[in-house]
């Protein structure tokens, strides 16, 4: 029994149960941010555009993992 | 009663306690199959020094982290609370829709409980190896709400409430399958991940937010709108995924 490996690899899953998914998040947090800095947006819609980026990646991969299981 | 106790330290000691529970059926039923197979000595030691080892990594990391400024701290945590939460959150969805299996506490029992049946060797190896089981699933287990606990409790400086939050699920389910002493199937596990879920995507937006820069209206108020926009959004997605899961199927 490797522990020590059982333990890197619940870590990762824990944040990266869907690859997609975190690389989105990662992706639209950067870019906020960026957005952000360059004044592009202000702190109001940048607080929007964080909440619509979640329910947006929350849906895509919900229905990407149905449509994956449907034909199986 | 402190200001901000019903946006802030309330929901945060919430999502704890219901995460523990969640995490601690699943971690019980490991240890239970361990005492009814092998006896109760390997199954108490292995859970006690998983635990211990819980509490050192919550003791350690927990007060390194509020050494870190608060505005990058917000920014760090929240995109890990952001990348767990919807994470469980999507799970939790995916269950509630039927496109996946709801997780079987009497299933992983039995499975448990054949594997440890099926080694062979001296008493004491089996003893020790049966051990080591629980320490692992309590280890792997607890290790969720370990990161919950630090997360939740550090951004606002409530890891003490946040680990009692914790440590009150981890009584009351002991208590509780201790007193009927079999798997604890009956708890509404996915509606638990469901609502942990949707609390902690929440804070994960709102913090994250705020290592921004962003200026969310009402301050920490907006945590409740937040986390009832991930709810509806989650019931939604649930209702289309099964829709679009058995018309197919059908």
């Amino acid at each position: 029994m490797n522990i020590l490996g059982d333990v890197f690899k619940e870590l990762f899953k824990m944040f990266v149960a869907d690859m997609r998914l975190t690389l989105t998040i990662l992706i639209g947090v950067a870019l906020v941010a960026a957005l952000l800095a360059a004044a592009v947006v202000g702190p109001g819609l940048a607080g929007l555009l964080l909440i619509v980026l979640c329910i947006a990646v929350l849906a895509e991969a919900v229905m990407r993992e149905t449509r994956a299981r449907r034909g199986r | 009663m402190p200001a901000d106790f019903w946006t802030v330290m309330f929901p945060a000691v919430t999502a704890a306690f219901l995460a523990s529970i969640v995490e601690v059926v699943e971690a019980f039923t490991i240890v239970l199959a361990v005492g009814t197979t092998r006896g109760w000595r390997p199954a108490i030691t292995g859970t006690v020094a998983a635990l211990g080892v819980l509490a050192l990594i919550v003791l350690l990391l927990g007060p390194v982290l509020n050494q870190i400024p608060i505005t990058a701290l917000q920014l760090f945590v929240g995109v890990l609370l952001l990348l767990f939460g919807m994470g469980w959150l999507r799970k939790a969805v995916l269950r509630s829709a039927g496109v996946l299996p709801l997780h079987d506490e009497i299933e992983a029992f039995g499975k448990e409980t054949s594997e440890l049946r099926a080694q062979t060797g001296a008493p004491q190896t089996l003893r020790w190896i049966a051990g080591i089981a629980a320490f692992k699933a309590v280890l792997l287990e607890g290790l969720e709400v370990a990161f919950i606990v630090i997360a939740v409790g550090s951004g606002k400086g409530l890891l003490w409430e946040a680990s009692l939050g914790a440590l009150a699920a981890c009584a009351l389910v002991l208590l509780v399958g201790a007193f009927i002493h079999k798997p604890l199937a009956q708890v509404p596990e996915n509606t638990l991940k469901f609502g942990v879920g949707v609390m902690l995507s929440a804070f994960g937006v709102f913090w994250t937010g705020e290592g921004l820069g962003v200026e969310w209206p009402g301050a920490d108020l907006m945590l409740l709108p937040l986390a009832a926009i991930f709810l509806v959004a989650g019931l939604v997605t649930a209702r289309m995924a099964n829709n679009s899961f058995h018309r197919s199927a059908a």
